[in-house]
Order: C-alpha cells, then structure tokens, then sequence
C-alpha cells in the first residue's frame, strides 16, 4: 500500500467532506455539520504512478525500486489474479515450458563452441566435452533435457487428452499445441543430428527417407529435410538452421500464442470459488517453482551420474552399425516399418502406415471438433493408445 | 564541336590505313625461315653428319618424308615388321629428329627398299654387346642430349661399363643385361611414367626377373632370394604400403653401376637414408674394426635384402641378441651391451607407461587436451634413440634417453592435471547439486505451508 | 459523405481498401516466391563415370564399399572375373546395407532386409532390389558410372 502520508496535499485524495473545504487547516475542525459524519476515512487509493517529488523514499534501497517499478501495484494485480486448482498433472505444461527454455539456455552456450560442418561437428562437440571448462556438464544438460523435453511433451499431450481438457472452447489452444509438439519433435530430430557421429548420420539418412513416404508431399520433404536429393554436407547445414534459427523462432511464436489462447479461454473462470481457485501469487507461483526446481535437480542428477557417450564419427561409406535403433520416441514407428508387410490393400507398405498416422494424426488434431462433451471414451482410447505404444517400443527392442 | 569531330575522324582514317600498309610487313614470315629444299640433311649415313643434321634441324612440323621408315613399316601385315614402327610411334624417343636413324642408321629420306642397303651404314639387329655403344652414342653425348632435355643425366654408359652387368655384356655374355634388355627396344618409355619397367613401381619385378631364376643365377653362383627377402623386409613392406621413400634395387645398388656390391663402404649405401646412423657408427670402434675384418658394415649386423624392423632385442647380452653373434665371451663389450640394452628397456618401459596412462584415462572418460601431441613428441624422441645406439657409448645414450623420460614425463602430468580439473569440476557440480535440492527442499515445504493454509486443504 | 442507401453509389473508401488490400497481397506473394525458392534446395548435377580404385583393390570373391556421387556403393568382384557395383543403400529406408561373407548375402541392419549377391531382395521389408550400377574395367583401373 503506497504511504498515507502527506506527500501529495496538492491531490485530491478521498477524504471527509467536512475537511475538504479547508485544505491548510486539517488541524482545526469546523462545527459538527447536520449530516452524520461519515465512518473512518478510507485510506487513500494506491497510486501507480512513481511520486513526482524529490523527497526521499522510506525503506533504503529496496523501498526506492519497489517504487519505481510500482512494485505494490504489481503484487495488488497479482494478488487479484486465482489460479486453478488441480492436481499435480496441470503443472505439466509448465514443466515443458520450463524444459524449453533450458534447453534454449543450454543450446546458447553450446552455439558459442560448436561448428556445423562434417569434417569439424564432433570435433568440436568433443572438444566442448573435453576442453571447454564445464563443457561437458552443459552438454549433458542439453542432451538430457533434450529427452525429457519430449517426454513432458508427450505426457502434457496425453494428460490433456485423457483428461479431456481438449474441449471447447480449447480449440485453439489444443491446435496451437500441436503445432508446438510438431516443432518440439522437430527440434529432438534435428538436434540429435548435428553431433554427425554414426548414429546421427543413420538418423538423418532414414529420418529424411521415412518422411519421404509422406503422401503427397514425401518428395518434396525429402529434399527439403536433407537440403538436396542425398545426405551431404547440405543436410548437417539444414539441420543447424532449422535446430538454431527456424525452429526456435517458430516455437517462440507457437508457444506464445498457445499461452496467449489459454488466458483467453481460461480452464477454470477466475471467479469460481475458493475451493476451484488459489492466488496466483504467491501460491501458484511457489508451486510452479518448486515444480521446476524439482526438474532442474531431475536434469542435474542425469548430468552428473549418467553418462552420455558420443559415439564414433560417421562414415557415409560404412554400414549402419548392427543394431541401430532410433531415439526413444521413435521406437513405435521403428517396429511397423521393421515388420509391416509389404503391401497393404496394393499400396506399399510404408506408405500406406505413414498415411494411416497421418488420418490418424488429423482425427487427433480434430478431437476437439469431434469429441465436443469429452466422453470417457475418449479417455479410454488414450489409455488403450498408450498402452499399444508402449507394446510397440519394446518389440522394437528386441 | 564540329571541327574537332572532323579532326578526330580524318586521325582515325589516316591511322587505319598507316595499320593495313604496314601489316603485311608486322606479319610476314622472318626473312631466315628455311624454304622447303634448305633443311634437307646432306646424303649421308655418316651417324656423326646425321647427328649433326638433326641437330641443326629446326623445323617443327614432322612428315613421313623425313622418317620414311615408319610410312612403309606401320603398313606391313607381318606382325613382327610392323610392332617396332607401332611401338615406336608411342615411345619416349617418337620425335622425328631421332626417328628410327639414330639408332638403325640408314637413309631416312630413301622411301624404298633400298634404305636397307648395309652399304648405307643400315644395322637392323644390332648385336647385344653393340647396344650400349648406340644408346650411349647420343645419351653420353651431354652437348646432343641437352639439346634434346635439359634434365637428362649423362654418365648412364660409364657407369654400365664398370659395372660387372657391363663387364660381361662387353665379353659377349648375353645373360647380363644391356639397355634394351631393361628399358626395351622400340617401346622405351620414359622412367617416370608408372608403365616403364625401369619405372621404381616395377624395377623390383625387373631385376627379380633374372636374378629370381635360377637357373640363370647358377652360371654365376649368385642367389635368388633377394626379392623375396626384401618383400618381408621393413623396406618392402613399407614399399608396398605405397612409401614413397621406401627403397627398391636401385635405391640401394644405383641403376646402372650395380655397386654395392663392390664398393668400398656399405654405409654409404645405407647412409643415403639413414644419414645420421651413418654418422654414429663411423664414430664408433665398429667402423675402424669391421673395416679391419673386412666386414659389410650396416649389413654384418642388420642384413642386406632381408632387413627386420630394428628393435631393442638386437641390443643386448642374450642368445637372440645380435652383439653376442661375435662378442659372447668379451667381457667390455658385454658390458657395453647389456649397459646399452638396460637403457633402451627403461626408455621403452617409461613410454609404454606414458601410453598406458593415456589409454586409462580415455577408458576412464577422461579427455586431455595436448595428450595427442605430447604422445608425438615422445614417439620422435624415442626414435632419435635408435640412431644413437650405432655409437656404442653409453652415455651418449643415456643423453637421448633422458629426453624420452623428460616428454613421458610431460604426458603424465598433463593427465594428472586433466584430473585434477575433473576433480574440481566435479565437487563445484555436487555442491550446485546440493544447493538446487536444499532449494527444492526449502520451495517444497513453502508450497505445503502455503497448501495447508488455502481454505480446504488441497 | 457517400449515401449508403443508393446502390449506384460505390464509396470510394471501399474502392481503396480493396486496393490497398490487393497490392499488399501481390507484394506478399512477390515475398514469398523468392523465399520459397529459396528455400527449395538447389538440385547438385550427378551421375557420370567415376573411378573407384584399382582392380587390386577390389578382394576377389568379396565385396567393398566405395563412394560414387555422395553415394554409397558395393563393388563385387567375383571369381569369374566379373564385376558388378550396387548401391548400398536399402530400398526400404535408405540405411547403408553390409555383405555377410558367411551367409553369401547383403543384410541390411535396421529392419532386418536381405537381397541376394544379385541385389534381389529377398526377404524382409525391403519392397524393390537394389539399384545396380554400370562397371566398366579399363586398363586396370575400376570405373562405376551412377544414372542421372
């Protein structure tokens, strides 16, 4: 609350009428007027604006910036402001922002060191590991993150579903974050390529020709992903572009609007009652902190005590090492190409399961135009989906 | 302005037509260039007229007229009539001032048969003794063959004729080669290109070819196992690995004087190389004693075609070692060796530590930066140790050796500094670790308070 | 002012707008272009003879990996003295295949595909042989030449 003192006895402030009418003369009262007098005189208004006078402003250094920035302003604004109440699986979205914006701090630094070309790639991701102070804890940080960027991804994506959080009026925000699922995966792929060691190489080469499988626009995919018609030097300048440059940008702009539709069209109305409601400040901010710290221990402890190893350099003339297999959460994928038959009601059969999870990925981008109640159904084909997935992961394992 | 456009103009035409007057003149042929009958050489089949003719030939342009041998032979169906003039056509010397003549003689200028007139000085099978007086002829002649190549060397014919190759052709001994039996007859290529025979791809085969056979080497008592051995050999192998600098038969024995053998120092031999072993061992009591002893040198100790990588095991007073092939029951030199043997084992044990400590710390996930280059500088050092042995004097060892101990040295301290960086970094990472859990401690009990607190509960 | 109720009346207003909003269309479009071909990546000519090594090179009675055109490429050289090149990559997904000695086939190590030493493929994903390659041995020296 700004001071009641009198800095201001030039401004009109609420006050009695009965004092009103002599400015200079608080002190001295006129007669009892007819009128009862009014109860206890309301404190003054907070004021936003920062104090015109040169007068010293009470409480030290701390209490000049509180007033320069309004400080009381903000927390009364804060204050006004509820949060939604809900389990531990709302903090999710969170957790993924927060996921991101390690991962661009950590991406940061590693840009200073890294260089994108084939001859020099994991050169110099070894010499950030081996010679740059602290290197290798970064880039732990960033490869870790990297992994449970996408899980959170993955797993907000699944909570919204199962808990149906996708329905009107959500359609906006559900759409929005798809499309920053979409950049997130982009970014996981094109990261993973830039270290150009075996596994990166093999990641580029089949990534590239699987999306070439695309109906319609495979081709031209293709050639876009690996910047020309082979995996070449082109491909690793492409894959840092987009990594650096294209995909960051884009995903900036994708999350913001998803957080802008999520203010608009709020999951719980800000004026439900207590029990739906907490203050956002300081309630829900603790929490979302204690959420992210508990992440950023996550990712340290993974930095510190699980190694990441690099991996040979890639070799275009050697074959793809036995037993390669794709990141994690391409895992599914991998097993229907392995073991799909060859054709599918006389379409080959690649093409003919990329193009079914492409229906598929237009039937989940739709949910909220399909499924406008939310039934429980909806839920349950979530479980059932989860559960296939992960069937999926470990037969590709074997 | 009108008037100076005129100018210009009138200029222009004036120096146009002073161009087309003077041009036939700026272009005309040099009033020296021979006419057609000028250059013809004299009637002779004289090879010093003909030498000389050719040589004061300058006419560029080459025509069957002037090498009518070719004109008829390339035309003949006898296959054994017309491969000299097809061979010819693509060998080093197809230049039509050298032309079949300089060897053959004859008329070049006689298109028919009667070229072949002996009376003309025409030889179409020179004899094998007479072959190295017709190569010899224009290449020891250095003021006709630096007309021809600057680059050419001249001393080929001198050198064949002392050498026992060119004693024995001279005395009518078809077995040892003149020039055509090694560079060809017709089809000579140049030694630089990867075809020749006499090319140092191919010489090894060459000369394997007669002194592999048997029964060809019986007559002269000579062995044939040098080309296999020098296949196993350090320096066939590293031939074979595509060294460039790894020698063949003519790195060491020369291309046309054959020598070694019969030559007065071996080492030279060697010491083309190996120059600084060279040096040590002349400084040795090896160089003065061997010499007494009559004594190959580098070849009594490391062999001569069959040479093994040389390594500490020649050194020593053991069974294998090669000092007890003569020294086993002398006492100083025993000394000296087994001195010298200690040395080498300490210097080979200290640099496989250095490398070992390496290795551990790459297993270990340890990265050194500098370890690559220290590693180098050990390796240089320990091979400038190899050549120092040749002087058998311990002490001047013991100076090399130390300098293999010193770079072994810098190897382990910069592991050791690689890890105690690690280690550093490491506790700064627990101690940050230890602060972010003390801070999600002190957020989580601050959300719990803050929980309990809300009006019911959760 | 423009009446608003007489229908021969076209506000000029309205006539701008469109305007406005059609050039910056066409600009927008003029932008775009440029930036899309851009984008597009330029195609690299290819294809032609290259020398892959010499006939020495090549085991006899097995197989050895060379690069033609940014392309992995399996030369075989058989006992007969022939000597055939296919393209290494699995026509299934583009991993680089390996020839077993053991098993006299190529295996491809991602998803399980065999071919035949023939380049047919024979088993598992793989829906089309392997591209095979012209070789022309001259004076020695291997030459592979990929199609354009």
């Amino acid at each position: 609350m700004s001071a009641p003192d009198d800095q201001q006895p030039a401004e009109a402030t609420e006050t009695a009428p009965a004092e009103e009418a002599h400015p200079g003369h608080a002190s001295t009262r006129p007669a009892a007027p007819s009128v009862p007098s009014p109860p206890v005189p309301q404190p003054p208004a907070p004021q936003p604006t920062a104090s015109r006078s040169l007068a010293p402003v009470p409480g030290g250094a701390a209490g000049w910036l509180a007033d320069r920035l309004g400080w009381d302003g903000i927390e009364a604004g804060l204050g006004k402001h509820r949060a939604p109440r809900r389990s531990f699986f709302f903090y999710l979205g969170g957790i993924t922002l927060f996921l991101l914006l390690v991962q661009v701090a950590s991406g940061i630094l590693l840009v200073l060191y890294y260089r994108p070309d084939p001859a020099h790639a994991r050169e110099s991701v070894e010499q950030i590991i081996g010679e740059i102070p602290y290197g290798d804890l970064i880039r732990a940080v960033h490869v870790w993150a990297s992994d449970l960027f996408v899980a959170c991804l993955l797993a907000h994506m699944f909570t919204v579903i199962a808990r149906r959080s996708f329905r009107p009026p959500q359609e906006l925000t559900w759409l929005s974050g798809l499309a920053a699922l979409i950049g997130g995966i982009g970014l996981a792929f094109t990261g993973a390529i830039l270290p150009w060691t075996e596994v990166a190489y093999t990641q580029a080469r089949v990534g590239s020709q699987l999306a070439g499988r695309t109906p319609f626009i495979g081709e031209w995919l293709r050639r876009f992903l690996r910047g020309g018609e082979e995996v070449t030097i082109g491909t690793l300048g492409h894959a840092y572009g987009f990594h650096v440059a294209v995909l960051p940008a884009t995903l900036t702009l994708i999350v913001a609007l998803h957080l802008f539709f999520l203010f608009r069209k709020p999951v719980v109305r800000a004026d439900a009652g207590d029990q739906e409601t907490m203050p956002l400040y300081p309630d829900f901010i603790v929490h979302q902190a204690a959420a992210q710290t508990g992440v950023l221990v996550v990712i340290m402890t993974l930095a510190i005590f699980a190694e990441r190893p690099l991996g040979p350099a890639a070799n275009a003339a050697q074959s793809t090492p036995l037993g390669s297999v794709p990141p994690w959460y391409m895992l599914p994928i991998h097993a229907i190409v392995r073991d799909a038959p060859r054709e599918l009601l006389g379409i080959d059969g690649p093409r003919f399961l990329i193009g079914a999870t492409c229906v598929l990925g237009v039937v989940v981008a739709a949910l909220p135009f399909i499924d406008r109640r939310g039934s429980k159904i909806t839920s349950w084909l979530a479980w059932f989906a989860l559960a296939a997935l992960l069937l999926l992961a470990v037969h590709a394992l074997e | 302005m009108r008037s100076n456009s005129l100018a210009s103009l009138a200029s222009l035409a004036l120096a146009t037509l002073a161009l087309a007057l003077a041009a036939p003149r700026a272009w005309a042929e040099p009033a020296g260039a021979p006419a057609a009958t000028e250059a013809q050489p004299a009637a002779s089949s004289n090879p010093d007229e003909v030498k000389a003719a050719l040589r004061a030939r300058n006419l560029p342009t080459p025509t069957n007229a002037t090498n009518t041998c070719a004109s008829c032979h390339s035309t003949l169906t006898d296959p054994k009539l017309r491969a000299p003039a097809h061979d010819f056509a693509g060998s080093v010397h197809r230049d039509e001032r050298i032309g079949c003549v300089a060897c053959h003689k004859g008329d070049p200028r006689d298109p028919t048969v009667a070229a072949h007139s002996k009376t003309g000085g025409f030889d179409p099978h020179p004899t094998h003794a007479e072959v190295p007086e017709i190569c010899g002829g224009c290449h020891s002649d250095a003021a006709f063959i630096r007309h021809i190549n600057g680059r050419l060397p001249v001393g080929q014919l001198a050198l064949y004729k002392l050498s026992l190759h060119g004693r024995l052709a001279a005395a009518g001994d078809t077995n040892a080669p003149a020039c055509s039996d090694c560079h060809g007859k017709h089809d000579i290529l140049s030694p630089s290109s990867p075809r020749a025979p006499v090319n140092r791809l191919n010489v090894a085969k060459l000369c394997g070819g007669c002194h592999g056979n048997p029964k060809m080497m019986a007559k002269y008592d000579i062995r044939t196992d040098q080309y296999d051995k020098w296949s196993k050999s350090v320096h066939g192998q590293a031939f074979q690995k595509g060294n460039a600098n790894a020698p063949t038969c003519t790195g060491c024995h020369g291309a046309h004087s054959s020598a070694p053998p019969d030559t007065s120092s071996v080492a030279r031999a060697c010491g083309r190389c190996h120059e600084e072993e060279m040096g040590f061992f002349e400084q040795s009591p090896h160089s003065k004693g061997f010499r007494d002893r009559g004594l190959a040198q580098c070849v009594a100790c490391h062999g001569n075609h069959d040479i093994a990588p040389a390594t500490a095991l020649l050194v020593g007073t053991t069974s294998e070692a090669t000092c007890m092939k003569c020294h086993s029951h002398d006492d100083k030199p025993r000394k000296v060796a087994s001195d010298i043997s200690d040395l080498l084992r300490g210097a080979r044990d200290r640099a496989a530590a250095a490398r070992a400590e390496v290795a551990g710390a790459q297993t270990r996930g340890l990265h050194v930066p500098g370890a690559g280059f220290a590693l180098d500088r050990m390796t240089t050092a320990e091979l400038r140790v190899r050549g120092v042995v040749h002087t058998l004097d311990p002490s001047k060892v013991e100076a090399r050796v130390a300098a293999v101990d010193a770079a072994a040295g810098e190897v382990f301290q910069l592991v050791a500094g690689a890890e105690a960086t690690r280690r550093t970094e490491r506790r700064g990472y627990y101690m940050a670790l230890a602060l972010a859990t003390l801070l999600l401690g002190t957020l989580g009990l601050k959300s719990l308070q803050l929980r309990r607190r809300r009006p019911g509960g959760s | 002012m423009a009446s608003n109720d007489d229908p021969n009346n076209v506000p000029r207003r309205d006539v701008l707008g469109a305007a406005v909003g059609g050039s910056a269309a066409a600009f927008a479009l003029a932008v775009v272009y440029p930036v899309a071909r851009f984008v597009e990546p330029p195609s690299r000519p290819s294809g032609g003879p290259t020398m892959v090594g010499k006939l020495e090179e090549f085991p006899l009675d097995g197989a050895k990996m060379v690069m033609v055109d940014d392309r992995p490429v399996l030369v075989f050289r058989l006992q007969d003295g022939q000597v055939r090149a296919f393209s290494a990559l699995c026509t299934h997904l583009q991993c680089v295949v390996a020839f077993s000695a053991e098993r006299r086939q190529i295996e491809c190590p991602c998803h399980r595909g065999v071919y035949s030493m023939d380049g047919q493929n024979i088993d598992g994903p793989p829906p089309r042989p392997l591209d095979e390659l012209l070789v022309t041995v001259n004076e020695g020296s291997v030459i592979v030449t990929a199609a354009r």
